[in-house]
């Protein structure tokens, strides 16, 4: 049997005096302990100022949710009104009452779309930066400048020529052409599977190679698992994107049986001759309901999978 | 189990560089055959063309006598061990070492990684990732992995360079019984000539994608063939000096800055080969042990004076760090004094330049940096070479 002479990284624990009343057990206990920012009052100063970049953040957040719950004569008051004087269920009522948006018609023709893009689109643009990171084929370099470049274009320069293909397919009116281009893959996707597979090493497919995988092999079982964190927070942009996608919709998407739950803010800027106010800002409170719940479930992989992407970018 | 037959195998990258020139080299069905040379020298781009992870610019590479050159590397039934491991990272040690027969549907798959577990000493590590591991037990993972597939050849790259120097030691033993053991034809890459000694039936010396000479570590190192292997093998590394050899009326002279050797006591095939060389610029080499420290008289005529500047202690021997002096007057000074164990000796001026050695002496040698001394030579034991080809007199 062979004694390593390097220490093995092991679980076991290591039994020391228990010092921590004695002037070295605090001093050896401040030396392991984390950095706290420094002293009192220099860590005050960073809280004011977190705090204070918070606020931007937090306001929208703040002012939907009192607004939701106001009259809708208060909600566009000048000077506004910092605090509801008046709690009240008006503005939900309308949104559920009226008739004017089909909540589960939307939230399906949502999770649709939702779908196609995180699942299609984000295992799409995992193989194809596979194929960019790791095979070899002649113009592989000026391919992937094109997915730069169409990384960098803003949508609305490629919405009229996108617009005339799919009129030409026949697919305006559908759900397709909010979904099909899933399966093209995300620029954006594809630019950081790509970076992070660049940084796996290459005699780990060597190894794979050599021990009988062929190239969809490598791919599924030795690169894919080692992108779980990034694959997460692709997935996670990619839903966040896709959720709350309104222009797309907007111009593919005509009638109201195919809308999105983000068209359906819509349907309440008319809905009795005049913008409903109070209905647009406790619908728009109800949409990202699901969108926090889905990150506060999630925030752990997302921000270790942004630390991560962070490192290899 | 197979053999390697590389037939005039050559490696040009698209830039122009020749990684290997025209290799020519069989290993035999269970040898163990080390590549030994400095970074650079095309020992790795060999490796990889026997495995199929380089293709080949031209000649043959033969793995059991079938020509595998345009054979995909999953299918040459080889298995590598890398110089980092490149284990699987999301994988346990079990699945690490199973990858391999699970992509091949072995049958018995976890009776064959308990075994090659129990033998390697992993037993207790199977569900851990390799980022729980030492770096010993990952290289152990990585022979594993390469063991449990039974394979036809071994191919393994500078394995031991990532451990520390006592494990090194320790895994060479054990690569070395494994490899007994398993009696597959084994390619192995290092650039420590160290490795290369202990380990190989037969050493192969490459510099700069050509190889220099092929035989049994003994033999390499008894009678290397050129300047760059005898400079490579053996540590420390050889003393070479330029000289000349001479002809004289007491027989073969070598000269080596202003001192000179008499060439008494070579067998006679190799007196009447040089004899060919007479009168001729050569470069002479010595090695390490080959000088002793004399007791006798600096004119002696296998005898060099010379001067020590460093001393380094290992325990078992000393390695005494010297200088030959590069004037005559210099040696005129040691005349008539014993150098061993001098007290208050004559210390040698400076002298302009001066030729630098190692001589391996034993503990007991007492002395210190900057004090004369003799160095016996032990002329059975010196090496010549054509100072313009570095090619060995024989």
């Amino acid at each position: 049997m062979i004694e390593d002479s390097t220490p093995e990284l092991s679980r076991q624990s290591v039994i020391v005096e228990d010092d921590s009343g004695t002037e070295q057990g605090k001093k050896n206990e401040l030396a392991g302990a984390p950095y706290r920012g420094g002293p009192a009052s220099h860590r005050w100063l960073i809280y004011l100022a977190l705090i204070g970049i918070a606020i931007p953040f937090l306001f929208p957040i703040y002012w939907l949710t009192t607004g939701a719950f106001k009259t809708p004569s208060t909600i566009v008051d000048v000077p506004p009104a910092w605090w509801p004087v008046h709690w009240v269920l008006t503005n939900f009522r309308v949104i559920f009452n009226s008739g004017a948006v089909d909540i589960p018609r939307y939230a399906w023709n949502t999770l649709l779309m939702c779908l196609a893009w995180v699942v299609a689109g984000t295992a799409v643009s995992a193989l194809i930066a596979y194929g960019f990171a790791r095979i070899e084929f002649l113009g592989r370099q000026v391919l992937f400048s094109t997915v730069i470049i169409v990384l960098i274009l803003p949508y609305w320069a490629t919405i009229a020529p996108q617009y005339v293909l799919f009129h030409s397919l026949g697919w305006l009116n559908s759900l397709a052409p909010v979904t099909a281009p899933a399966l093209t893959g995300v620029p954006f996707s594809i630019f950081l599977l790509r970076e992070f597979m660049r940084g796996i090493p290459l005699e780990v497919s060597e190894a794979a190679r050599l021990d009988g995988a062929n190239e969809m092999q490598i791919f599924l079982f030795v690169i894919l698992p080692q992108l779980t964190p990034v694959l997460i927070v692709t997935a996670l942009f990619q839903f966040a994107d896709t959720y709350n996608s309104f222009f797309l919709p907007l111009v593919y998407l005509t009638s109201p049986a195919n809308y999105t739950l983000s068209l359906g803010i819509y349907q309440f800027i008319q809905l009795h001759g005049a913008p409903d106010t109070g209905a647009m800002v406790a619908y728009t409170l109800l949409l990202s309901v699901p969108l926090l719940f889905v990150f506060v479930v999630a925030q752990k992989r997302l921000t270790s999978g942004v630390k991560i992407s962070g490192r290899l970018g | 189990m197979a053999t390697i037959s590389f037939e005039s195998v050559s490696k040009v990258y698209a830039n122009g560089v020749s990684a290997v020139s025209d290799l020519s080299l069989d290993i035999a069905d269970g040898e163990f055959m080390v590549l030994v040379g400095p970074s650079g020298c095309g020992k790795t781009t060999a490796l990889r063309m026997v495995a199929g992870l380089e293709d080949i610019s031209s000649g043959v590479i033969r793995i059991g006598g079938k020509i595998v050159n345009s054979v995909s590397p999953r299918d040459r039934d080889v298995a590598m061990v890398f110089q980092q491991y490149a284990l699987y990272p999301h994988m346990t040690v079990a699945k690490n070492i199973g990858f391999g027969l699970k992509l091949r549907h072995a049958p018995n798959i976890p009776a064959k990684i308990r075994q090659v577990a129990e033998t390697l000493g992993l037993t207790d590590v199977l569900d851990r990732r390799p980022g729980q591991l030492s770096g010993g037990q990952q290289q152990r993972v990585a022979m594993g992995r390469a063991m449990v597939r039974e394979p036809a050849v071994f191919l393994m790259d500078e394995p031991l360079s990532n451990l520390d120097a006592k494990l090194r030691t320790e895994m060479r033993a054990e690569v070395m019984r494994l490899q007994r053991q398993l009696g597959v034809a084994t390619l192995y890459v290092t650039h420590d000539q160290v490795e290369a000694m202990t380990m190989g039936d037969r050493v192969a010396v490459m510099s700069d994608g050509v190889l220099h000479q092929c035989d049994r570590p003994q033999a390499i190192y008894d009678a290397p063939r050129n300047l760059f292997v005898a400079s490579f093998i053996g540590s420390p590394s050889m003393n070479t000096y330029h000289g000349r050899l001479a002809s004289t009326p007491e027989g073969l002279t070598a000269s080596i800055g202003r001192q000179s050797l008499r060439l008494q006591g070579l067998p006679p095939e190799r007196a009447s080969a040089l004899k060919r060389h007479a009168d001729r610029e050569i470069v002479v080499g010595i090695r390490p042990e080959g000088l002793s420290v004399s007791k006798g008289r600096a004119d002696k005529r296998d005898v060099l004076a010379a001067r020590v500047t460093l001393i380094e202690a290992l325990g078992a021997e000393k390695l005494l760090h010297f200088i030959l002096p590069a004037g005559e007057d210099d040696r005129d000074l040691l005349k008539g004094q014993p150098p061993w164990g001098l007290n208050g000796a004559a210390v040698l001026p400076e002298a302009g330049g001066g030729l630098p050695g190692i001589a391996r002496v034993p503990p007991e040698v007492e002395l210190a940096p900057g004090q004369a001394t003799c160095l016996e030579v032990n002329i059975g034991k010196m090496h010549f070479f054509e100072p313009a080809t570095g090619e060995a007199l024989r």
